[in-house]
């Protein structure tokens, strides 16, 4: 569809869609914004019948005598204005920021983590992290190295079930990860960079189509592997003890406290059916190997037991 | 927002809702703050496996959070007790904390971020100092702000507990004493009863809705909105099998002078939840009703606040505003009035720069 025409549509009546288990509809009247989200989320359908949205989001050009100086973007949902207006021009970051903002503070329906997951050789594998641990980097080249990404920092796990929600969204690389990233591989798809954000130069990653093709498909997570980026190290995966796993697993989640039994629940099954590592690496390189060998001998060990 | 309503009012209709209106509803729902309730309301008429599961999650989520908020409150609640077990002063537990303990109205949806207490105004002070020697601690108040809570306002300033970090809120009376209502609190406080199995009281069942009442229509711009309301529509639904409740309703407002909130509560419950209250009650309340300028003015103003029409604008900031200045002008005399607005102002622009 040509932009003209979905801009059209986000300005009136919003552009409906599911990233994983959420519905979104969006309206927008910022030309630039619309054109990084197509390209983000290119593979992803629009929905054309009646849903209900977890939420409705919009993105647009502040009012007001002001714009014809100092334009500026204002993220809404459900008519609240959750944050000051941003940078006309960062309107695409806000956007990202403010939907983490919408689902951390309501979907408690769910057990939520500040984690990466994704999967190889149907293996799933959940990588918790706090920011600065190289953990997007981390990401983003497994996922272009033929891993389905689920999440990139934002992780659902289904309490009932115990399994983990894909949520594929735009990765946000900050800084030297953006060159590392495009010099690693052509098929990398990256948004603008935007520059001298609070967390300095952000652009983003599109998720592969895989990733979004399969997002109905909910993973069963086997390991759960502390990634620690240390220029000083060199690379070595180290079995984790599994009480110290579980206290970091509930220091990583935005709602275990809230949740209560259902969050005790979810993250103790979690780290008794995973096999929990800690892995410290200065080379991305050797990093890549070894989860590759790591889940390669994870598979054999499942098929020899079954 | 009429579908919202509906399904405040009667439940059962949740089952034919299409997916536009549940989208809609959701929106409402959310912004009044409601999800968690209406979470409850199904679950109640057994209904949660008959809307969609989506709806269901939304909803959940939203009740999960209110429990957890729940949750701190009775541990609050419990502490709270153990301190003042040895002190002997009754003391009332007034709006969420109430109905949590005295398992009351709709209290297992609802949402509470504070305690609120009542006591009489010559147990104010020892009860104060008992429970700052117990750890709770004045949130962030300069001098102003004391001497604002402690001369024109009914409660004194928010004590929060070190570490638990659970405001409760310390009151004296339910309208400021410098207000234009003048309210004998001990009037309140003589038909408190005691809740079974806690060391707490509660307002009796009439002083219960009336102090509901008067804390959203005195309040400013309505804070507690649709969701008081709704507190109202349960407490008299549960109460209207008491003998002598609807009938002792309208006396018991004049007698406490506040018919007025009355009157604004009674209309809207009847017109937004269809809340089944005695006709005659109904008439006799209307009696209090403002000169008819003031009350088509008020009615609009609550309406657009409380139930906004417009799912994509639902904030009436003109509304609000009005209301704003008119709570105070309630709560205050002009001259006070002015000097704490200039204050506010100054102290504002000060904090902005």
């Amino acid at each position: 569809m040509p932009l003209s025409v979905l801009l059209k549509i986000a300005k009136t009546k919003g552009l409906n869609y599911s990233i994983g288990p959420f519905n979104i509809c969006l309206k927008t009247d910022i030309p630039l914004f619309l054109e990084t989200f197509v390209k983000m989320y290119a593979s992803l359908p629009l929905i054309n019948q009646a849903c209900i949205s977890d939420f409705h989001i919009q993105i647009k050009q502040k009012k007001g005598l002001r714009r014809l100086w100092h334009q500026q973007a204002v993220f809404t949902v459900d008519s609240s204005e959750p944050f000051e207006p941003y940078p006309y021009n960062l309107a695409y970051p806000l956007a990202e920021w403010g939907l983490n903002w919408c689902i951390a503070l309501s979907a408690h329906q769910n057990i939520m983590l500040h984690s990466a997951v994704l999967e190889y050789k149907g293996l799933t594998v959940v990588f918790p992290a706090t920011s600065g641990s190289g953990k997007s980097t981390l990401c983003s080249i497994l996922m272009l190295s033929g891993w389905r990404l689920l999440s990139d920092e934002f992780s659902i796990i289904e309490p009932n079930s115990g399994k983990i929600i894909p949520i594929p969204r735009a990765i946000p690389l900050k800084n030297n990860s953006i060159d590392i990233i495009k010099n690693f591989s052509e098929k990398a798809i990256l948004g603008p960079t935007f520059e001298g954000t609070k967390k300095g130069d952000v652009a983003h990653l599109a998720p592969t189509s895989e990733s979004f093709l399969r997002q109905n498909e909910w993973g069963d997570p086997a390991l759960v592997i502390f990634p620690k980026y240390d220029m000083n190290i060199r690379c070595n995966l180290s079995k984790e003890d599994k009480a110290l796993s579980f206290v970091s697993a509930t220091q990583n989640s935005f709602n275990y406290h809230l949740t209560q039994n259902r969050g005790y629940k979810a993250l103790s099954t979690l780290i008794q059916k995973c096999d929990t590592y800690n892995l410290h690496y200065s080379h991305i390189d050797d990093a890549i190997k070894t989860l590759n060998q790591l889940v390669e001998d994870t598979v054999d060990k499942k098929t020899v037991v079954i | 927002m009429k579908l919202l309503l509906k399904l405040l009012s009667d439940p059962e209709c949740a089952v034919s809702y299409t997916v536009e209106d549940w989208d809609e509803t959701i929106r409402f729902a959310r912004h009044t703050h409601l999800l968690g309730h209406l979470y409850f309301l199904m679950e109640r008429s057994s209904l949660l496996e008959k809307i969609p599961a989506r709806v269901k999650n939304i909803m959940l989520g939203s009740s999960i959070y209110n429990r957890y908020f729940r949750i701190q409150a009775r541990r609050e609640m419990v502490h709270l007790a153990k301190q003042i077990s040895t002190s002997k002063i009754p003391i009332v537990l007034l709006k969420g904390g109430a109905y949590i303990q005295a398992q009351l109205g709709a209290y297992s949806g609802r949402r509470l971020s504070d305690i609120d207490l009542l006591v009489a105004k010559s147990n104010l002070s020892t009860t104060e100092k008992i429970l700052l020697s117990g750890g709770w601690q004045y949130g962030e108040v300069n001098e102003y702000d004391q001497h604002y809570y402690r001369d024109w306002m009914h409660e004194v300033p928010p004590l929060i507990h070190q570490s638990r970090k659970m405001e409760v809120d310390l009151h004296h009376n339910i309208v400021p004493p410098v207000s234009r209502i003048k309210l004998d609190a001990s009037k309140l406080l003589e038909k408190a009863l005691l809740i079974d199995n806690s060391p707490f009281y509660i307002l009796e069942a009439k002083d219960l809705v009336l102090h509901s009442a008067t804390h959203l229509f005195f309040n400013d711009e309505l804070r507690g909105g649709l969701r008081d309301l709704v507190d109202m529509h349960e407490l008299c639904m549960q109460f209207s099998k008491k003998e002598n409740f609807w009938s002792e309703l309208v006396p018991r407002a004049r007698d406490l002078g506040l018919q007025r909130p009355l009157y604004y509560a009674l209309f809207h419950l009847k017109l937004l939840l269809n809340t089944p209250i005695p006709i005659d009650v109904l008439s006799e309340s209307a009696k209090d009703r403002p000169n008819f300028f003031t009350n088509w003015l008020m009615l609009h103003l609550i309406q657009g606040l409380i139930a906004p029409k417009n799912v994509e604008n639902m904030k009436a900031p003109f509304a609000e505003w009005l209301l704003f200045v008119r709570s105070h002008w309630i709560r205050m005399p002009l001259p006070m009035l002015i000097k704490h607005l200039s204050y506010k102002i100054r102290y504002n622009t000060k904090n902005h720069e």
